[in-house]
């Protein structure tokens, strides 16, 4: 009888032992069969994980979520006596709204689970006055041994051009995601920054790429009016932030704004800082170049191409070739680039 | 068990032919003796070891992340594995007692494809979930099967596991877990206390020092030095606990492990107090400074070293246990109370040395001179090395005279050879008095 009281014991145990990873693997599962799937922005960051094998450390547009995405029920710790709601590893929440090619963007960030259908939850890794970094446990891509560096070297080619890579995501009920495969952007972007003898950045040039492996056609505007610069949200945490004049008006696209470009072949953009048209301000404040000294060189900046949407470029030749996308450049500082 | 076993029948057939026992008195005496011949300690190593590292090539085998293996295919295959191993090993564990120890080894086996579906699932759903998680979950699934069978691989493999998390947490992340100490002593301590296993309990009190040596520096912040006084007391409390479970009937066997551990940790830390600089920085602790975690540690741990010893000390007297405290060993309490006078004092240089060189040489000496008069040479031994260290440590900071420097080297020399005369002479006469 002790005998048998004694063999049930261990077999519940192993039993137990056999639940708890048929739960692990049930519960994502069922987020793979039946959660929304979107794609995701990666931004770049190859290491080796001695149990899981070759992975791929991924970072996401996400992750670094500005101070305008939080409302009321979030507030900042700036500083160590302040008194703030959230704490590093604290769950908060995602809302996402997608693009026409199904790419998630960051709307808003909650401490209680939302009632939309489209969020994802994670945990905050920092908190600084304007910039949120939070986890969604879906920052590693395990891929066979080798796999690893070709995804890399992909990512980010020798002459200097990246290929943006896009994570496909199923969302669960609850917000937890999980990874379910990857594309790559058709278009590639690299970044060049001239600099003058006191290493002021001069100009910018940004190159792009058709990655894939059929004609694509880019827009490119007169004064290089494709591309936007943003700040690099990785960085803002709690300086004033710089930010781009903008355009007053935009430029319409017209056919000999089209340029094709064969698989491999690359277009260029220049920019010139001392170009009124690309200078940065302060809030209220006044308008200066990047290429003169001062604060705002220690701010990162991005370039970003976007591409006109079809509803401005249904009536042009070549219009069923024109790539619609987003596609953001390495972030530079002053004349460095990262 | 098995290595008496060994002897007493080797001598048995001697012992018949010289006629000091009969040949019926040889059977009786091979029948008591070769009934019930222990553990298979061979057995336990090789299949457990064979258990272990099957389990961790399937690991790296699924790290391989063989993208032509369809992910359901993985997953039953690690399922099935996992299933098997535990199915077998239960089978063969409650068919009968011969195939136990075989039983075990498969349970063992299974365990270990635990670990490896824990970070297959993970690698199939890209988890990057915090990773010493699935560290901690492994060493719960091997905990409780330490305690289902029991098994003491198990407890084993888990205390590794709780070391191996226990650690992850503090180098990647900072943070101490202050629940793996406990762990290890209460559900792994106690499951070697309960099967009266010397091994599993060799394995707990290491892995309870090491992980609690992990949660105080992670713990202990910019006062980093509170770590070396809770590490004192604690080794102070051991060597107290080796003398209470003297007596004790089942617990008694587990004294020289406490002992051992004990008078390690004490030795090590002793030895680094001699030394001036240490012992000044040591003892500048600035309270105000030190978090609540480790101040608590820190109070708990002497006021259990002190209590612990005043218990002994008190069942000794009242000759509740044959146990008798050598004089030395009191120079231990001894050294958490100087300690926390020299915390609240914080004396500079020599001053807050000189109290760590008396007590090292004290009971070095100590240890020297029971180890003659009792014939017991792990003491003699012991005093001898450590003073020999000691006076090689202060060859170097303490004589600036080559002529002081040679003379306590003789003076030192001398002692050691005349202790190991004594020893000669005491267990010589022991022997003659034996045969008498």
């Amino acid at each position: 009888m002790i005998m048998r009281t004694r063999t049930k014991i261990i077999i519940f145990a192993a039993c137990l032992q056999l639940a708890v990873v048929v739960f692990m693997a049930a519960q994502r599962e069922w987020v793979v069969q039946f959660g929304d799937r979107v794609f995701l922005q990666t931004l770049p960051v190859d290491p080796r994980d001695i149990f899981r094998g070759d992975y791929v450390r991924l970072d996401y547009e996400i992750s670094h979520l500005p101070r305008r995405l939080w409302p009321g029920d979030l507030e900042p710790k700036g500083t160590e006596e302040a008194a703030g709601k959230l704490d590093k590893d604290e769950r908060v929440y995602t809302v996402l709204e997608t693009n026409r090619f199904n790419v998630a963007r960051a709307v808003r960030v909650t401490v209680s689970e939302p009632g939309v259908p489209l969020f994802i939850r994670g945990r905050v890794k920092h908190h600084w006055d304007q910039l949120l970094n939070v986890r969604y446990s879906i920052e590693a891509l395990f891929v066979e041994q080798g796999k690893g560096l070709e995804i890399e070297e992909k990512r980010r080619r020798d002459d200097g051009i990246r290929i943006p890579m896009e994570v496909e995501v199923a969302l669960g009920g609850n917000g937890l995601g999980v990874i379910t495969g990857y594309r790559w952007s058709s278009i590639g972007i690299g970044l060049d920054i001239t600099e003058d003898e006191d290493r002021n950045p001069v100009t910018a040039t940004v190159t792009l790429l058709n990655a894939s492996d059929k004609p694509l056609a880019v827009v490119a505007l007169p004064e290089a009016g494709s591309l936007e610069l943003v700040p690099d949200m990785r960085t803002l945490r709690g300086e004033a932030t710089w930010q781009w004049v903008g355009r007053s008006e935009q430029t319409e696209v017209k056919d000999q704004h089209i340029v094709v470009l064969q698989p491999e072949e690359t277009h260029r953009i220049t920019v010139d800082f001392t170009d009124p048209a690309w200078f940065v301000q302060r809030e209220g404040g006044k308008p200066v170049s990047l290429s003169t000294p001062g604060r705002r060189r220690w701010q990162r900046f991005r370039f970003v191409y976007n591409g006109p949407p079809p509803s401005e470029t249904q009536n042009l030749q070549k219009s069923d070739i024109i790539w619609h996308g987003e596609v953001v450049t390495a972030a530079f500082r002053g004349a460095r680039i990262d | 068990m098995r290595r008496l076993t060994r002897r007493i029948s080797k001598e048995l057939k001697a012992w018949v032919s010289e006629g000091l026992i009969t040949a019926g008195q040889e059977q009786a005496i091979r029948a008591r003796y070769e009934q019930g011949t222990g553990t298979s300690w061979g057995m336990i190593l090789f299949s457990g070891l064979g258990a272990v590292v099957t389990g961790l090539g399937v690991i790296l085998l699924f790290a391989y992340n063989w993208d032509g293996i369809p992910k359901l295919v993985k997953l039953f295959l690690i399922y099935g594995a996992l299933a098997a191993a535990h199915a077998t090993g239960i089978r063969l564990f409650a068919a009968s007692r011969k195939r136990r120890v075989v039983g075990e080894a498969c349970c063992l086996l299974g365990t270990m494809f635990f670990g490896a579906a824990i970070w297959l699932v993970a690698q199939i759903y890209h988890i990057d979930e915090h990773f010493p998680t699935a560290l901690m979950i492994w060493s719960a699934g091997a905990l409780m099967m330490a305690w289902a069978l029991p098994s003491l691989a198990h407890g084993i493999l888990s205390s590794l596991l709780i070391v191996v998390w226990c650690g992850m947490e503090a180098v990647a992340f900072h943070a101490p877990v202050h629940i793996a100490p406990l762990m290890i002593l209460l559900l792994l301590g106690s499951l070697a206390w309960r099967q009266a296993s010397r091994l599993l309990m060799g394995f707990v009190i290491p892995s309870f020092l090491i992980c609690l040596l992990m949660v105080l520096v992670t713990g202990a912040g910019h006062e980093g030095e509170i770590v070396a006084m809770v590490l004192l007391n604690v080794s102070v409390i051991l060597v107290a606990a080796a003398g209470l479970v003297f007596n004790h009937a089942r617990a008694s066997r587990f004294g020289s492990i406490f002992s051992l551990f004990g008078w390690l940790v004490f030795f090590v830390l002793l030895y680094a107090m001699t030394f001036p600089e240490a012992a000044e920085d040591i003892l500048d602790i600035e309270f105000g400074r030190v978090s609540a975690v480790p101040m608590v540690y820190w109070s708990l741990s002497a006021i259990l070293a002190l209590s612990a010893w005043a218990w002994l000390i008190y069942r000794c007297i009242r000759q509740k246990s044959t146990y008798r405290i050598p004089w030395e060993h009191y120079l231990l309490p001894a050294t958490v109370l100087v300690s926390m006078c020299g915390m609240l004092q914080k004396p500079d240089g020599w001053l807050a040395a000189l109290p760590y060189n008396l007590v090292l040489l004290a009971v070095t000496i100590g240890m020297m001179m029971r180890g003659c008069r009792e014939t017991n040479a792990r003491a003699a031994i012991v005093g001898s090395i450590v003073l020999v260290v000691y006076t090689f440590s202060r060859y170097v900071d303490l004589f600036e005279s080559l002529l002081v420097r040679g003379a306590v080297f003789i003076v030192i020399g001398i002692a050691i050879f005349v202790q190991g005369v004594l020893y000669n002479r005491v267990k010589k006469t022991a022997g003659d008095d034996n045969a008498d």
